[in-house]
């Protein structure tokens, strides 16, 4: 059990096999005891490993090995007899990693190493069915079979406890994100960030004002009228907690903010991609909406990546990744990036300017960095090495090399990430479990949705479409 | 060093000096009890995420707190835990 210290009757039994220290984690701690910094370790290694292996002659696609397209059963158990040793050595590789990052965050590890493999093969599973020929027809993509899956499993059966060491959504989608970066030139995040920033402070100050003055029309108190304004504007629960800590927000109010962020991430995993689909949407735009109302890193992944499989479908232009990389830069850079800031200026406005709450806060300019989501700091480098490498190659020598032999193995380790976050999403989520949310706290999250939904539509669609659809164009 | 800067550089040392969260015994910042505290935490983020920097969990007043907060509740934290 955490021997971490606690009182009053915070004791809750965790399966922690080491005793955290109460103090906050010091920055050289924090390099291993904070998931993003595992997240660049583990992301950054597979980039630098791929890296080396091209500039000795070789690859780690060997490695890298991800089912194929299949239209008959047998087709895709050969597949497997065939490659048993590549994916049994992928599950070994991921499995260090992961185990040796759970081992050092607390997570008792002989609970992590089954229920890892268990989550691995209902991963693998799942991969493969999206790969079957008659997937799209049936509707049957990764990311909605996987969250489909877990919701049932999880809500009509209790998993048993040491499964969920194993079901870290966060972890994966930030290894996810940097292995991302890899795949997205640098030239390309100098060209679209400043856009995408533009867009996303647009979008996060009119969703924040909407939710902010609903809840305070509504009577709610002022603390939890920014935390779920965050919560709809920023990043979802990550600001919620973010934002909740900054301000002193009581712990029901971050908890009935999580319910609400959490139903409507949910809902929009399936609404968005279906809606942009029914509106024909090319794959960069619709990537860019995802990024723009989506509520949650993971959640909004979950939807690019359906997306992305709609690509080449009647009446759905660009490429799958446009849409992926228009939600990295959306959501990631343009919203992610600035929670720190939004926590700064709210925890000065609560200190000045709100009720008092009986604890008196210091707050300075380190919160920006203290709070930075760190893993993004991966996803730059992990960019900024691919460019580096491809620097010099003339783009069919780019396309014959570098891709089949660095970026589609990286890209492929990105969708296992993100496939064992998709499934850890649903396998994590019990509703009756979730804390009531309460009509009023609902009522005005909602309004923020409606809010963004539309200006998130317009301004990807209307104002910066035309830049949208050129993201995905076959420039190395 | 005019007054205004003295009496600024005294209140810092001060503040650093008071009492915080971080050494109370009400304070938990164990990511595994914040999730487990927080239902759905771990579904769309992580106790263990960057963007929650020190905070955790005041048994005494419900709230999540930054680990440099304090009030007239604080109970110190037996040094030997505080060192575990």
């Amino acid at each position: 059990m955490g021997g971490s210290k606690s009182g009053g009757g915070l004791a809750v039994a965790t399966d922690s096999a080491t005793a955290p220290k109460p103090a906050p984690v010091s920055s050289w701690r924090e390099l291993f005891g904070k998931e993003d910094w595992w997240a660049i370790w583990i992301g950054l290694g597979l980039v630098i490993a791929a890296v080396i292996a091209f500039a000795n002659g070789g690859s780690i696609k060997w490695l890298a090995v991800t089912p194929q397209k299949w239209s008959r059963w047998s087709e895709i158990t050969a597949q497997f007899a065939t490659n048993a040793p590549r994916y049994f050595s992928l599950f070994i590789l991921w499995l260090v990693l992961f185990g040796v990052a759970a081992k050092a965050l607390g997570i008792r590890i002989a609970h992590f190493v089954p229920a890892f493999a268990v989550l691995f093969v209902v991963t693998t599973l799942i991969y493969a069915l999206g790969l079957w020929d008659r997937a799209a027809y049936y509707s049957l993509e990764p990311p909605l079979v996987a969250l489909l899956f877990g919701l049932i499993v999880s809500n009509l059966f209790t998993l048993p406890t040491w499964l969920h060491s194993a079901l870290r959504v966060e972890f994966y989608v930030k290894t996810g994100i940097v292995l991302l970066g890899a795949g997205v030139p640098l030239a390309l995040i100098v060209w679209a960030g400043p856009v995408a920033i533009v867009q996303a402070a647009i979008i996060s100050l009119t969703t924040f004002g909407t939710i902010y003055f609903v809840a305070k029309r509504l009577g709610l108190d002022q603390r939890l009228a920014a935390v779920l304004g965050t919560g709809g504007a920023v990043c979802g629960v990550s600001a919620a907690i973010a934002v909740g800590g900054a301000v002193g927000a009581k712990k029901e109010h971050v908890s009935l903010t999580i319910t609400v962020v959490f139903l409507w991430a949910i809902v929009m995993i399936f609404v968005l991609p279906l809606l942009a689909k029914a509106l024909s949407l090319p794959t960069g735009v619709a990537g860019a909406w995802i990024g723009t109302s989506e509520f949650a890193d993971a959640a909004g992944f979950a939807a690019a990546q359906t997306y992305a499989g709609f690509a080449g479908q009647p009446g759905i232009s660009g490429t799958g990744e446009a849409a992926v990389q228009a939600f990295t830069l959306m959501k990631v850079i343009g919203r992610d990036l600035w929670i720190g800031v939004w926590a700064l200026v709210l925890s000065i406005v609560a200190v000045t300017r709100w009720e008092s709450n009986g604890i008196t806060s210091r707050t300075d300019s380190g919160e920006i960095w203290r709070r930075f989501p760190k893993f993004v700091i991966g996803f730059f480098i992990a960019s900024a090495i691919v460019t580096l490498v491809a620097h010099g190659f003339d783009y069919a020598t780019y396309k014959k090399t570098l891709v089949p032999d660095v970026v589609a193995p990286l890209q492929g380790l990105r969708t296992w990430a993100f496939t064992f976050c998709f499934l850890s999403i649903s396998l994590t989520t019990r509703l009756r479990d979730l804390a009531a949310a309460g009509a009023k706290p609902f009522y005005a999250f909602s309004a923020g949705v409606a809010v963004n939904l539309l200006l998130g539509y317009l301004l990807s669609t209307q104002v910066f479409a035309s830049f949208w659809q050129q993201l995905g164009q076959p420039t190395p | 060093m005019n007054a205004l800067e003295v009496r600024a550089q005294i209140r810092a040392r001060d503040l650093r000096a008071a009492p915080a969260c971080a050494t109370c015994t009400f304070f938990s910042v164990d990511p595994l009890q914040i999730e487990a505290q927080l239902p759905g935490l771990n579904a769309l983020s992580s106790g263990f995420a960057s963007v929650r920097g020190g905070d955790g969990l005041c048994a005494r007043h419900q709230r999540l707190l930054r680990a440099t907060s304090f009030c007239a509740n604080y109970s110190a934290l037996p040094q030997f835990q505080r060192d575990a």
